[in-house]
């Protein structure tokens, strides 16, 4: 277990320096100039190249990416000029704030999705299995914007029972959760869908496969075949809960500018249209090394619960 | 498995909850109420000198915690608000207007407590002027050029007198001082550039008191503020870029305070007894003409067809009357307003005849205009754009849109339509504070930008330069205001802008507010204002 | 036998677009389209599936409603004589059910009937061809990693973490502001999206069929590498893919949509659905039900199409 743990962190690293490549280079074919929102217009030609030297915008390519590679191995992420801030503080406050919506997104869909994944699959063709179909489509099929919106014309705009936005984290528990109910819902909706779509999916293949009527015959009670259903099931379930968390920890852009959680989607999307690259190399870092743990932890769950993985992870 | 992963959830998550409860939340609001606004900006603007998020940025921060040394009278509706005294009590000028001596006010402190006086007010210059200042900081130096636009020099003659040379005879020199800000030295020094934000501290009426990037700002009022008692209490600033949360925000009652929702709710906000707050004012979408190239180089007659074939009214029944049509650059009432030209009005038949005229047949014609997607105090530019695309197809002319982010529409602005990548931009969406501040015209309106760049738009008039330099350099207000009408005379004739829109400013507010004054500016007087508390 | 399954999209008058560029893109992906499908052979499997499939009323008639939803787009011109891009603005938000507005006005003064209509040919295309496109291309990485162990497999599927290790809107809008507004962009930037996915659950299921005893039995019966994929391993993955993607087109309409929102998906007047949606946001307390119409067909194509495909898969499943 531990070499399969090892051997996947040091893989990690050529995904994280391939990541922070694609992006650097994304970010550079972007249109318009890092500097724009920095300098006024009647500025001379010369001292707006001074500023882009100082900002290290007119270095080359590789020189520049390379210059931010190295002050990242020492642990500096390096100083925002467009928010006048270090990275890493930028980085940590959103961080912190996409984890806790993640997070209670991720137990609410997750585990929603499970269990109405599981009641479906195991009953199918009955009347539950179909409404957890519509509720489950249904998830599916709404742009979660569009139910944020609609959330907050009801609930904040016109009944006016819970808050439009804002973290309000640092406000008491009670403040707190009632700031998340309206992000959770709009943004666990789609997890909760997949989840149960994919357990649902699982639980009816392992269920018709041969072991189980080889289960069966060999007399396990009905309760030790639905583990063993349970427990071969789980595969894909996990594969697809480790990438809805990861979704979820990389920040969803919408429901942070709706309900106004500034969190790293919203961090992101507002350094890309800046041009603010160091941000954008940053976040990404972030959310990468956040996204590769995530796997590894998603795989040796496999692997420990089905053994006969654990060859092909190592 | 699902619930053991359930609770080992819910308890990493109490655990982070109980971690962020830590930080102690505001005491009550104090007298005179806590007035919390919705901005349309997309963060808290930085309360840097200068502040960035535009004049939003000005509006809700800079305004607020700083002084300049002149102040804009923002307090009355009635007149184009203009410069007066603030931490300068008075100047004097020479007579060529290029020597300026300001007596400042004493007796003014900075929030930490230290004085302002002379030293503080050279201090600022050199940060912002002075590279081999120590305290030089290039990033705010970059967003307060263009107030720097004629400095030549300045020294403290002293303790309380400081002088600025210009470049040239400049009358406007106390407009640009209506920008600049004053920190606390003793802040800068102590903090540095870099870390001096979440510190910031300045003379005005209200003091930071908190700060969360992204999340909020609160500015408590400044009890010992000199110029007098400050009624307001507390403003609370959110960021909310987009009209419909800003909407819930005002409604839900987390706010007090929405900019620009909807144009449609305003029916809906004012039956709910809402404050509907709208105005003429200095801002005007007025998109410029790529004057670097034909099409519209040196065709006055299908610049004229464009601006004809315009329907301002429609375009204005789209946005709910939140706009209105513009018949020149600035605003009827502003005192650069020229009454000597007719406007253009709302003529498919003329546009039809001046487009043939120009030398194009109807079909024959395709034309790109960039636009932004998005940016505070560019009012509706997805509606606004359609309805034009329309309006040309009327008279035969196609238009391919470009939307851009904001950013990017900044760049051009920077770059130019010469530069190669933007070259085939036709028409590029503006939306300038027309007339706002009479030295904003010197970007758009000078064939060369005063930092050397040539006119971004191409847009090149002897007569325009006369004008606008010899405006400038009156003493006396009302002739400064005959060449400004002059120069507004020859944009209009030789329809080097798509004459389009006037905004009126939407702002709503609750019921609750009493003592607020819509001035005609993209700056407000927060002081006077109270909040009917709960 | 499976073009009546999955409904015949792109069909020469599908590519009717308003320009050219529009018109040679739309032949360009249906030329894709077909070849995909016809590099098929019809088996009797695919035969059986489809006997079974008509027996699901359900799925029946979530195929219809696709089917009716395509036919709609594609005969727009003769459904509505109104003029989806222009509009009247003293006719603004006029409300559902109006008289000669079936389903109102929009913020512009136009009718949102015809507008669904047309538009419903660039979102179907937003829905449809980034979901193909990315489940042929990730099946292919992801079967070809799952059987391949060592090197070949782990490069390709550390190549697909390196684009999965960026949330998928994240990197739609990095792609998207690269190349710019429109549907192309938007269409390639989605595609782009879910190959990742698709290719980790193809290799996800090819992995666990591998282990299999049948698997190993063929193996050991001396079948190539090839053949146990294609016989073997292939019917058993895509069962798995198939299922994912079909939680896809309506995905890849709803990035589409937010992509827009983020002003960077189709560019004004384009009808697309998600981008009305995103015209209409602000309408949402003023004109309820005419702000609604674009999300709800945005629903509607994706619980049809999910529906349909679910039906499909049931009757893929029976077999076992």
């Amino acid at each position: 277990m531990l070499r399969v743990a090892v051997l996947r962190i040091s893989m990690a690293v050529p995904i994280l320096f391939g990541v922070s490549v694609i992006v650097f280079l994304l970010m550079n074919v972007l249109p318009g100039s890092a500097e724009a929102s920095l300098v006024s217009d009647d500025m001379s030609a010369a001292e707006r190249q001074a500023i882009r030297d100082e900002l290290g915008l007119n270095d080359p390519l590789p020189l520049r990416y390379l210059h931010w590679l190295g002050d990242a191995l020492q642990g500096n992420l390096g100083y925002s000029a467009q928010r006048r801030r270090d990275v890493s503080d930028l980085l940590m406050q959103a961080w912190g704030n996409t984890a806790v919506l993640a997070l209670v997104s991720a137990v609410f869909g997750i585990s929603l999705g499970l269990w109405l994944g599981y009641v479906a699959g195991t009953r199918r063709g009955t009347l539950i299995d179909r409404l957890t179909g519509v509720l489950s489509l249904s998830g599916l099929s709404i742009p979660s914007f569009f139910l944020a919106i609609i959330l907050l014309a009801v609930f904040a705009g016109w009944l006016r029972l819970l808050p439009s936005g804002g973290a309000n984290l640092d406000s008491g528990l009670l403040m707190a959760l009632r700031s998340l109910v309206l992000p959770v819902l709009s943004g666990s909706l789609i997890t909760m869908a997949i989840t149960a779509r994919v357990t649902r999916a699982s639980i009816v293949d392992v269920a018709g496969a041969d072991f189980v009527e080889t289960l069966r015959a060999k007399g396990l009670s009905e309760w030790e075949v639905r583990r063993h259903i349970l427990r071969n099931a789980i595969s894909p379930v996990l594969t697809t809960s480790g990438v809805q968390i990861g979704a979820l920890l990389g920040g969803s852009v919408l429901v942070e500018t709706i309900f106004r959680w500034p969190g790293m989607g919203l961090l992101v999307f507002t350094a890309i249209s800046a041009r603010d690259l160091l941000v954008v190399q940053g976040a990404t870092l972030v959310i990468a090394v956040t996204f590769v743990l995530l796997n590894l932890v998603v795989d040796l769950l496999q692997a420990w619960i089905d053994p006969r993985v654990r060859g092909a992870v190592s | 498995m699902g619930l053991r992963l359930k609770h080992a959830l819910l308890a990493l998550l109490l655990v982070v909850l109980a971690g962020c409860t830590s930080a102690a939340a505001s005491g009550p609001p104090p007298t005179g109420g806590e007035l919390r606004i919705a901005m349309s900006a997309g963060n808290i603007p930085f309360p840097s000198t200068p502040p960035n998020e535009g004049y939003e940025g000005y509006r809700f921060v800079g305004n607020n915690i700083y002084d300049g040394l002149t102040r804009l009278n923002l307090d009355q509706s009635t007149t184009l608000p203009t410069p007066q005294p603030s931490l300068a009590e008075s100047w004097t000028t020479s007579k060529d207007l290029t020597t300026w001596t300001f007596k400042l006010r004493q007796g003014v402190h900075f929030h930490d407590g230290t004085a302002f006086d002379a030293d503080a007010v050279i201090f600022q210059f050199d940060r912002l002027r002075t590279k081999t200042s120590p305290y030089y900081d290039s990033k705010s130096a970059a967003s307060a050029a263009a107030a720097f636009r004629y400095f030549k020099s300045w020294r403290k003659v002293d303790a309380r007198t400081v002088q600025i040379t210009t470049t040239q005879p400049y009358a406007w020199l106390v407009w640009d001082l209506a920008g600049i800000f004053f920190p606390s030295p003793a802040v800068v020094k102590k903090y540095g550039n870099d870390n001096y934000n979440q510190h910031a501290s300045g003379t005005g009426p209200f003091r930071m008191t908190k700060y969360v990037d992204g999340e909020e700002m609160e500015l408590t009022r400044n009890d010992n503020y000199w110029g007098g008692r400050v009624k307001l209490g507390r403003i609370v600033l959110y960021p909310q870029p987009e009209p419909a949360s800003r909407l819930s925000m005002l409604q839900s009652g987390e706010v007090d305070w929405a900019e620009v929702p909807s144009p449609d709710s305003v029916q809906q906000l004012r039956n709910e007894h809402y404050q509907i707050e709208m105005g003429k004012y200095p801002h005007g979408i007025m998109p410029r003409f790529n004057l670097f190239r034909t099409p519209f180089k040196d065709n006055l007659k299908l610049r004229q067809a464009l601006n004809y074939a315009l329907d301002r009214q429609g375009t204005a029944a789209l946005l709910n009357n939140v706009g209105y049509p513009a018949t020149e650059y600035v605003y009827d009432g502003n005192p650069s307003y020229t009454k000597a030209t007719q406007g253009y009005s709302y003529d498919v038949a003329k546009a039809k005849q001046l487009l043939a005229e120009a030398g194009y047949q109807p079909g024959q014609l395709t034309i790109t205009m960039a636009y932004p997607t998005g940016g505070s105090g560019n009012m509706y530019p997805d509606t606004m754009m359609q309805k034009l695309q329309a309006d040309f197809a009327a008279i035969g002319v196609h238009t391919n849109l470009r939307p851009l982010e904001w950013n990017t529409i900044i760049s051009i602005g920077l770059d130019g339509l010469n530069a190669k990548q933007w070259s085939d931009i036709d028409i590029l969406w503006a939306s300038p504070a027309a007339g706002m501040i009479p030295t904003g015209y010197s970007a758009t309106f000078f064939c060369n930008r005063p930092g050397g760049l040539p006119n971004a738009a191409g847009l090149c008039d002897p007569k325009i330069d006369a004008a606008l330099t010899a405006a400038s350099q009156q003493s006396d207000v009302a002739s400064q205001y005959r060449y400004l009408q002059q120069m507004m005379d020859v944009a209009l004739k030789n329809a080097y802008f798509l004459f389009w829109m006037h905004d009126l400013n939407l702002r709503v507010l609750s019921p609750k507010v009493h003592g607020y004054v819509q001035p005609q500016s993209w700056w407000v007087d927060f002081t006077q204002i109270t909040v009917e508390e709960d | 036998m499976t073009e009546a399954v999955v409904p015949t999209l792109l069909d020469k008058s599908f590519g009717a677009g308003t320009t050219a560029a529009d018109r040679d893109e739309a032949a360009r992906r249906r030329d894709e389209w077909n070849a995909a499908r016809t590099s098929e052979q019809p088996q009797s499997f695919w035969q059986a599936t489809l006997r079974r499939f008509a027996t699901n009323k359900v799925g029946v008639v979530a195929a219809g409603i696709v089917l009716l939803l395509v036919l709609g787009a594609i005969f727009a011109p003769l459904l509505t004589s109104a003029d989806p891009l222009i509009g009247k603005p003293l006719d603004r938000l006029q409300n559902v059910g109006s008289p000669g507005h079936l389903l109102g006005t929009d913020e512009q003064g136009r009718d949102m009937l015809a507008r669904v209509l047309y538009g419903g040919r660039l979102s179907l295309l937003a829905g449809f061809v980034p979901t193909i496109g990315a489940a042929l291309i990730g099946t292919a990485i992801g079967v070809t990693s799952g059987i391949m162990r060592g090197a070949v497999g782990t490069v390709l599927m550390r190549t697909m973490d390196m684009l999965y290790a960026f949330p998928a809107i994240l990197l739609a809008i990095a792609v998207g502001a690269s190349l710019g507004p429109g549907l192309t962009n938007t269409i390639i930037a989605v595609t782009i999206v879910f190959v990742p996915p698709v290719a980790r659950v193809a290799e996800s299921a090819t992995r666990r069929v591998v282990v299999q005893e049948f698997v190993e039995a063929a193996r050991l019966s001396g079948a190539s590498t090839l053949r146990v994929a294609r016989t073997q391993v292939l019917p058993n993955v895509l069962n798995d893919v198939i299922v994912y993607a079909s939680g896809l087109v309506g995905v890849a309409m709803i990035i589409a949509a937010s992509l827009s929102f983020l002003g960077l998906g189709s560019a004004p007047p384009a009808p697309e659905w998600g981008y009305m949606l995103n015209s209409l946001r602000g309408m949402v307390s003023v004109a309820p039900l005419v702000a609604i119409v674009p999300g709800f067909f945005i629903f509607l194509t994706s619980v049809a199409f999910n529906l349909a495909s679910d039906a499909l898969r049931e009757a893929m499943d029976s077999r076992l």
